[in-house]
């Protein structure tokens, strides 16, 4: 049973969560309330999840190809919608929220792609002020925000670099960077350490660790046994839609 | 937050630019369209106005001269009336004929100005019993030469002839029209899907960092809408050539004095103008909005 599987830390989290559940609603980022999302043909990608991600947590999601991390992270990103339950951003449910509403709630998350999906024809720098361009903001704010943010994930030498000029792990930094500029309150991340090696998985780690610490909420779904168990944070396995263990301080296994 | 100008116009110009063949065939083809489209309402003002007279059956018409004398009058009147061959006929006096050629001459009011209403002639319009040809040629004959008849000009086979081809031709420019405007809001749906299609990564990412549907959706529609526009300028040009070179043509040549009248006046040009940028917009319109609807949906 999938309850049974949940260890006892989690549990012991669990209830603190409850015992503190007027104020932990408030500072609750992320809620899903047994959420179902089945896919055509009756695929069952997540099985009556329910979860609390609090502000500033940084969370693993891990499993097995298929076992429903992707599906988790677009539940939260409204690009899915689920069958049943609810989710909730910072108190929000939103699935009840318009089409034309979902842009906004977008603004508030950063997404990080496994293939970086730089724009080829456009350099480091614009790839990162695309970002802010297209949700309006004004000039005088692009050029002053693009140039911190590249500071920030160390790529200041490089603004005028087209990404074929770049290495992986610069690549998926420029994507970071591009998902962090507006300073969003939450990041998704999507196998971000899938394409790049090792080595380089490490310092790109160590900057998503340094986002959570400004306050961000991270979300990372993940293969990186090593990357999991060296960083040591909360741990959601999933496995065949259903989430098996819910681990704070949790290693990969 | 608003789409900047500078954003729309530089991604407008890149997706345009992107696929210039197929932005090219689609101009034309509007272009075309919209010339046909536009060409066939010209016509037809054209050919009504210069029939406008022949219209309610009437087959031939007296000219009286504009000092014809009462007695005159009354005697091509008792003609008119005593003839079982003639069905009815109405008098246009003075006054009615200078309305009538104000009307006609609207886009050159130098020439209303220059001719007065008393020399202008009145006329006698007639509907014969049997609309014969033949017969009506014999009826017009009777009354050429008489005392205070200026001359008399019948809708012979050729008006006839001129009606009924015009209506051929205009349901051929029409249903051709339609056919390519059909074929033009084809051309800019495709034109955007590729441009869709050909930026699907950077559409994937602006809708990933929050980019409104508006937002994304804005410069493919000015894509369809500058499209349509240019391919409307071009028809109005082409329209303008067709209403100067062609239908003005007729006028000018004194043979084809039966056709006095085949002109399109300045408010009918100005008319078909709007019309024409008015289907470019609603061209532009449907194939823009069925393009985004169904490639850009949330």
């Amino acid at each position: 049973m999938a309850g049974e599987s949940i260890d006892k830390e989690s549990k012991g989290r669990a209830a603190t969560v409850c015992a503190l559940d007027g104020r932990i609603t408030r500072i609750g980022m992320i809620k899903l309330e047994n959420v179902t999302k089945v896919y055509k043909g009756d695929v069952v990608a997540l099985r009556d999840a329910t979860v609390d991600i609090a502000k500033g947590e940084f969370v693993f999601l891990v499993g097995p190809s298929g076992s429903g991390k992707t599906t988790f992270i677009k539940l939260l990103n409204r690009e899915e919608v689920p069958e049943h339950g609810t989710i909730y951003m910072a108190g929000k449910d939103i699935g009840s929220l318009g089409a034309w509403k979902v842009p906004y709630l977008r603004r508030n998350i950063g997404f990080i792609f496994q293939d970086f999906k730089l724009l080829r024809k456009k350099t480091v720098y614009e790839n990162v002020a695309f970002a802010l361009e297209v949700i309006g903001k004004p000039r005088q704010v692009i050029r002053k925000q693009v140039p911190a943010i590249l500071e920030l994930v160390g790529l200041s030498s490089k603004v005028d670099n087209f990404p074929d000029q770049l290495s992986g792990g610069e690549q998926q930094r420029v994507s970071i960077a591009r998902a962090f500029v507006n300073r969003p309150l939450i990041l998704l991340a999507d196998e971000p350490t899938g394409n790049i090696d090792p080595q380089t998985s490490v310092g790109i780690m160590r900057l998503l660790d340094r986002i959570n610490r400004t306050g961000t909420t991270v979300v990372m779904a993940t293969h990186d046994r090593g990357i999991v168990d060296t960083m040591r944070r909360r741990v959601i396995e999933l496995d065949r839609g259903m989430i098996i263990r819910d681990q704070a301080r949790g290693v990969y296994e | 937050m608003a789409i900047s100008p500078r954003y729309a116009v530089r991604e407008t110009a890149q997706n345009l630019w992107r696929n210039i063949l197929l932005t090219a065939a689609t101009v034309i083809t509007i272009g075309v369209s919209l010339w046909l489209f536009g060409g066939f309402f010209l016509f037809n003002y054209a050919v009504g106005n210069a029939t406008a007279r022949w219209e309610g059956g009437i087959e031939f018409v007296v000219w009286m001269n504009p000092d014809a004398t009462p007695a005159q009058d009354a005697a091509i009147q008792t003609a008119l009336k005593e003839s079982p061959e003639i069905k009815g006929w109405t008098y246009v006096n003075q006054q009615q004929a200078y309305e009538e050629f104000k009307k006609l001459f609207a886009d050159t009011p130098e020439l209303i100005a220059a001719v007065p209403a008393d020399k202008l002639p009145p006329s006698y319009r007639v509907v014969p019993t049997d609309p014969n040809a033949d017969v009506v040629r014999e009826l017009s004959n009777q009354f050429k030469g008489r005392p205070g008849v200026r001359s008399v000009v019948s809708a012979d086979e050729t008006i006839r002839a001129i009606q009924t081809q015009a209506d051929k031709i205009g349901i051929v420019f029409f249903v051709g029209s339609i056919i390519l405007l059909a074929a033009a809001t084809l051309l800019i749906l495709t034109n955007i899907v590729s441009a869709i299609k050909s930026r699907g990564e950077e559409i994937e990412i602006m809708k990933v960092v929050g980019a409104t549907n508006w937002f994304i959706r804005i410069p493919f529609m000015i894509e369809g809408l500058s499209q349509a526009v240019v391919g409307a300028l071009g028809a109005w040009a082409g329209l303008w050539a067709l209403d100067n070179w062609v239908i003005s043509g007729f006028n000018d040549t004194n043979n084809l004095a039966l056709l006095d009248g085949f002109r399109v006046t300045s408010s009918e040009f100005m008319q078909t103008s709007v019309m024409v940028l008015g289907i470019a917009v609603l061209v532009s319109v449907i194939g823009s909005a069925v393009a985004v609807a169904r490639y850009l949906d949330a």
